[in-house]
């Protein structure tokens, strides 16, 4: 029995769109180069003219750092914006509807959760969806994790000593009797909705995964306030952008996503060779010619880390993770036929990854020393805070779309001024991560 | 209410001066409690049309009387004048199968109850019982978010989840799941008056001699056609001297308990104690009792060798100040012995044995624990004994091979695999639930034979006392985990000390009242004090000293005193990262409430923000009561159209293609009655119900048709039930086992029939088209949602003004699904 995969309906894809595609995406592309130098000029203009900054003073050598720091910075958060705005003003047609509800499995890894499992569990059996069921994986859990697991009604498998997230999951995986498995964490949890809108995603039958959205569970500290903000960010703008010019998103989070059971048989589940295996499945998928799809409506909440080192040490994981994915999936790129995926995302989030963190901090470094030493010290701040503007302006306008597509309340850009230190710190860990890679310091899943 | 609980530090302060004046050489001599005296609650089920019956038989006693939200709406004027004589409750609004609704339904149905019962009564009503004693988790989790807190809808028997609510049972028979209202003695088993009457006194016998109030549940329709019935039981209990409460007044009378102890534990292994200062603290903050430990749960002994004493000393110290001394053990908890003798020690299910833990059923072992009191009692001189770790760790303990053996020889018969995987190292359910009560025997059976040799050594003036887990007395979850089954346990101790650490535990604060109540219900006269945490936990959300304030007045009802655990933190003399602010001694000696005192910026600043608050909560409300009517109106319609919606029905008008947006609303509400759960359930029992009538593994493709994946789909099942031992394979047959047998029985009572599983099947395999009524773009539906937003405009789709919706179904579609 090799027909095609289940739950199917209608319709080729036409050539029409796939011209359209091309087209927009690299319509998006030209449009966000041009806005970009075109600002720099506003940005001269406005010194010159309105503030009778004389520009002759500044040292051409500042001006050139200044300058790439403005350019790698601007343009790398105003592609997936523009390609955003620009598919979201034309619209796609569904091309596949789905004929079934099929049965669904949740699976959810638990290890050392007795704070946050029971409102897990909650979420996962009061899921508005006619049949699933959800199955918990102790993972040799040593606090009342278990206990706890067992006063909840659900199917609890059990690891006793802790092998790890990764064995925990394949082998829920493996018992699971659903054809759609549903991934979630012992600290996260499901909107009702969730699982209705993520299943209707497989009607196409090239859809191997679906990624849903993950938010940041009743923000509250500024820390978490950033945090929602880049959530929002990455998905709503980053991740819709992916999805309308490739048809793909690069990275299922671990804390919502689908994928279609006999799929995952077939890659033979989760791996550990990285430590952000979600990643790096999402990339396997997209390699045997899957499509992985992202769901705005199925969301699942998140508790977040609440201090800086818990951010630290979270972030050092999936940079980590991401260096090691990039590194094992890069014949993506040169992939034939092309895709989008490969020819522009890979890159993209290599390049604005991981190149543009040490562009940005050598400027950094670099214009106060060229300030010291050329002499025209209060003319560089002011150039300077100028720039610092600017950007957080084009920040900011991403961050009001970010947020308004999403339907969050707009109380939350109260804490985007301050959005573009929060990414420095970021940037940092980036660079200390590739620095541990190139040393082959032993990741670990923490 | 709280006004007794308030000022009850002075009048504790005032009685242990009277004690300390009092005191001699040695402690005080046990003072025998002052049991609350028989107790007996008539409860009433009272639904529309019960009125007039109920008038004929009215008792005139104080009573409780659970009310239907329909009875309330037809007479407030009786619901009105039975409030005045006694505790009102609801029974939801249309004693309908609550558990049969979907949740808004059943929510719904809970809340109109509530709101008419209170209309009628004109105020608040905090009592629930479930129609037909049926609930779960489910329920009784939105019973407590609309605001009860009591709750009497189970018997004494039955398995009760994990709740908010201080939950009164309806007395039952011990190990029978039956409550014997009236309707199961007269009508069911169809007993007379004489024989009826007769279980009921033998109840209130056994009752009585615990110590715990019975609680009858009655019907007026069923006493109606005996009317001598219920005088004579009033007469036959009141000769007895039994005293006729409402549900609230068994609740005063427990509350209403002296509170005369206050104990701490002093744990050795923390610290230095020097017995000098012990014997101060003591004396300061009016100590009467204090667990000192003899061993510590690592196994390291207190006892006396090479010159030291540690607990001899400290126990003469605080004897001669006249304070108890018990000797505190921990029994199941012995890591030095269970790792120098693995074989001793609890084995998990995968044969591992623990590092901590030592086998309650091992012969050896035993004989240790047993050793370990004599020791103690042959060495010293004390006023009680107090087992602690007297449970198992979980439900993973303990496997080893004794334990094993002696299951065996419990359940007279070799249990088939003990190579689990699933379900708490369960294959079968029957065997879990055996599993789970053996082993609150074993641990009922080691206390009261650790109880008859203390007393035998130490005189019977002795008390012998555990430290229990406090929610094991709530819900059955937690006695399943620890083993401690406080109904078994109580005759044997004569003192119990459930540990309410709600920081530790992360509960609310109300828990610790549930735990004071629900634990004093099932204790009787045995003495209780309620364990509290006396320390900060660097790992847990702050603990401060105003909300230790509160959880000791919230221990109060129900228990005569109550424990601090540990006395080294809680004097602060320990680890500072541990110990408890200065204040909480202050508060315990009574000088401090607890609660700050208000300075005027802060009354300013609160005065403010309550303006504030007030004109946001006046929006809110108006808000909130909008939304409540909408719902309540919708309830309304909802409850009478679902006596409308039969499956068969639907499934006619459905084949017959005329199918429009309110049938389609019709047949989501039918669908939205079976959760994911029954769902499954149904397709499992559909599973096995095929192996009995076609005994050859052969799957209902043809007889099912139009539902082609139903072989693919129903393999994963049939694999399941193999495993969980549902069936069995013999050669090329599938038969199902006796556990199996059962599953489908339990199913079919539980309300599976082919037909229904039938027609959730068919809607799981069909789509819709429905058009869009502002745009006119076709969307495709489901059965299962009313909600659809439409692709193109975006809005919400008005499902019931569609008049025309065509149905896909897969079967007939040309690109029918597989599975791969």
């Amino acid at each position: 029995m090799t027909r095609s995969s289940g739950l199917t309906g209608v319709t080729n894809r036409s050539s029409r769109q796939s011209l359209r595609l091309v087209t927009v995406t690299s319509l998006a592309v030209i449009l966000a180069v041009a806005a970009t130098w075109a600002l720099w000029p506003l940005v001269d203009w406005v010194g010159a003219g309105l503030l009778h900054w004389s520009h002759v003073s500044v040292p051409p050598g500042l001006q050139i750092v200044v300058l790439v720091f403005y350019v790698v910075l601007t343009f790398a958060t105003l592609v997936p914006c523009t390609l955003f705005l620009a598919w979201m003003s034309i619209g796609r047609e569904r091309r596949w509807r789905p004929t079934r509800l099929p049965m669904v499995s949740v699976i959810i890894p638990a290890f050392n959760e007795e704070g946050a499992i029971r409102r897990c569990l909650r979420a996962a059996t009061r899921l508005d969806y006619p049949i699933y069921e959800t199955l918990v994986v102790d993972d040799g859990s040593s606090d009342r994790t278990s206990s706890l697991i067992e006063m909840e009604d659900v199917t609890c498998v059990r690891v006793r000593r802790q092998r790890g997230k990764v064995n925990a999951v394949n082998i829920a995986a493996s018992r699971a009797k659903g054809e759609i498995l549903v991934f979630t964490d012992g600290d996260s949890w499901l909107e009702p909705g969730a699982l209705r809108h993520l299943v209707v995603r497989f009607a196409d039958p090239q859809v191997g995964a679906v990624a849903g959205t993950v938010l940041v569970a009743e923000p509250r500290s500024l820390l978490e306030c950033w945090q929602q903000l880049e959530y929002l960010h990455g998905q709503a703008v980053v991740k819709t952008a992916q999805l309308n010019s490739s048809g793909s998103v690069i990275v299922c989070p671990g804390v919502v996503f689908a994928i279609r059971a006999s799929l995952l048989a077939d890659i033979g589940g989760f791996s550990a060779r990285t430590v952000t295996e979600d990643f790096d499945l999402t990339l396997e998928l997209i390699a045997r010619g899957h499509r992985v799809e992202y769901e705005a409506r199925a969301i699942g909440y998140t508790t977040t880390p609440q201090t800086w080192s818990e951010l630290h040490r979270q972030r050092r994981r999936w940079f980590r993770g991401t260096l090691q994915v990039l590194k094992l999936h890069r014949a993506l790129i040169f992939d034939r036929p092309p895709s989008a995926i490969g020819r522009f995302w890979l890159p993209y989030a290599a390049v604005f990854g991981y190149a543009a963190p040490a562009v940005t901090l050598a400027a950094l470094l670099l214009a106060p020393l060229l300030a010291a030493f050329t002499g025209s010290f209060w003319e560089a701040l002011r150039w300077g805070a100028l720039f610092w503007a600017m950007l957080e302006l084009s920040q900011l306008a991403q961050l009001v779309v970010a947020v308004r597509v999403s339907r969050q309340p707009l109380r939350l850009l109260l804490a985007a001024p301050l959005f573009v230190p929060y990414r420095l710190f970021l940037d940092l860990i980036r660079i200390r991560v590739m620095i541990d890679e190139r040393h082959k310091t032993p990741a670990r899943w923490t | 209410m709280n006004q007794h609980f308030r000022s009850w530090p002075v009048s504790v302060a005032m009685s242990t001066l009277a004690a300390m004046s009092a005191r001699a050489e040695a402690p005080p001599p046990f003072e025998p409690t002052t049991a609350v005296g028989p107790m007996v609650a008539l409860t009433f089920d009272l639904d529309l049309g019960d009125d007039e019956a109920f008038e004929r038989i009215d008792p005139l006693v104080p009573a409780t009387y659970f009310v239907t939200g329909k009875l309330a709406e037809a007479r407030p004027d009786l619901v009105a004048r039975l409030a005045a004589r006694g505790t009102i409750g609801s029974l939801g609004y249309s004693h309908a199968q609550l558990l049969d609704l979907p949740p808004d339904l059943m929510r719904a149905d809970v809340m109109l109850g509530k709101r008419l019962v209170e209309d009628a009564v004109g105020a608040r009503v905090t009592w629930f019982r479930a129609p037909y004693a049926r609930f779960d988790a489910r329920l009784l989790s939105i019973v407590s978010e609309l605001g009860f807190r009591y709750d009497s809808s189970g018997a004494d028997t039955s398995w009760f989840p994990k709740s908010d609510l201080v939950v009164l049972p309806i007395t039952a028979p011990s190990g029978s799941s039956q409550i014997p209202t009236d309707y199961q003695l007269l009508v069911a088993e169809g007993l007379d008056e004489d024989a009826t009457l007769a279980r009921w006194i033998a109840l209130y016998e056994e009752r009585v001699a615990r110590g715990r109030p019975l609680v009858l549940a009655l019907h007026p329709a069923i006493l109606d056609d005996h009317r001598t019935l219920l005088p004579r039981l009033v007469d036959a209990l009141r000769a007895r001297g039994g005293r006729f409460l409402s549900s609230d007044g068994v609740l005063d009378a427990l509350r209403d308990r002296p509170r005369t102890r206050r104990a701490t534990w002093v744990a050795l292994q923390l610290g230095d104690h020097d017995p000098a200062v012990v014997v101060a603290d003591a004396e300061r903050c009016g100590i009467t009792d204090v667990f000192v430990s003899a061993w510590s749960p690592e196994g390291r002994s207190f006892l006396a060798s090479e010159g030291h004493d540690p607990f001899g000393e400290l126990a003469r110290a605080l004897r001669r100040a006249g304070v108890r001394v018990h000797a505190w053990i921990p029994i199941g908890h012995d890591s030095a012995t269970a790792v120098a003798n693995p074989d001793w020690a609890m084995h998990s299910w995968e044969g591992i044995p623990s590092k901590n833990w030592i086998s309650l059923v091992h012969p050896a072992a035993r004989a240790h624990i047993l050793d370990k009191v004599r020791q103690l009692l042959e060495r010293y001189p004390v006023d009680g004994v107090h087992l602690d770790y007297m449970r198992f760790p979980d439900t993973d303990h303990d496997f080893s091979p004794a334990a094993r053996v002696a299951f065996e020889a419990h359940r007279g018969r070799p249990i088939a695999s003990w190579q689990p995987r699933i379900e708490g190292g369960w294959r079968i359910a029957d065997e879990r639930v055996a599993w789970m009560r053996w082993r609150a025997t074993v641990v009922t059976d080691l206390v009261s034979e650790l109880a008859v040799l203390a007393k035998e050594l130490g005189g019977r003036e002795l008390r012998i006392s555990s430290a229990l887990i406090a929610e094991s007395g709530l819900s059955n979850p937690s006695l399943d985990d620890f083993a401690q089954d406080y109904v078994a346990l109580a005759p044997h101790l004569d003192l119990a000390v459930p540990m309410a650490y709600l920081n530790e535990d992360r509960r609310p604060l109300a828990w610790v009242e549930q735990v004071s109540l629900g634990a004093r219900l099932k204790l009787g006269s045995t003495e209780m004090l309620i364990g509290l945490e006396g320390f900060r936990d660097p790992a847990r959300p702050p603990y401060t000293v105003e909300r230790f304030a509160m959880a000791l007045d919230l221990a109060g009802p129900g228990s005569d005193g109550f424990a601090i655990f540990p006395y080294l933190y809680f004097f602060g003399r320990g680890d500072e990262a541990w110990n408890m602010p200065a204040r909480a001694v202050a508060v315990l000696a009574g000088a401090d409430t607890g609660r700050d005192g208000i300075s005027l910026p802060i009354v300013l600043s609160g005065a403010g923000v309550a303006l504030l608050a007030l004109g946001f909560g006046a929006r809110m409300r108006a808000r909130r009561r909008l939304d409540r009517d909408r719902a309540l109106d919708d309830v309304a319609a909802a409850t009478s159209e679902l006596e409308l919606l039969d499956p068969s029905a639907l499934e006619a008008r459905i084949a017959a293609g005329e199918i429009d947006g309110p049938l389609v609303i019709a047949t989501a509400r039918l669908l939205g009655r079976y959760d994911a759960r029954r769902v499954e359930g149904f397709r499992r029992s559909r599973v096995l119900e095929t192996l009995v009538e076609q005994p050859p593994a052969l799957m209902p493709v043809e007889e099912d048709g139009g539902l082609p994946a139903w072989e693919a789909m129903s393999g994963p099942y049939l694999e399941e039930a193999r495993e969980l031992g549902y069936v069995v394979e013999r050669g090329e047959r599938t038969t199902l086992t006796e556990a199996g047998r059962e599953l489908l029985e339990a199913s079919r009572r539980g309300g599976y029939k082919r037909e229904i599983w039938r027609f959730i099947e068919a809607r799981l395999h069909e789509t819709l088209d429905v058009t869009c009524t502002r745009c006119g773009a076709v969307n495709e539906g489901f059965w299962f949602w009313t909600r659809i937003d439409c692709a193109r405009c975006r809005r919400a789709i008005e499902l019931q003004q569609v008049a025309r919706i065509t149905r896909v179904n897969t079967t007939n579609h040309p690109r029918s699904y597989v599975l791969t």
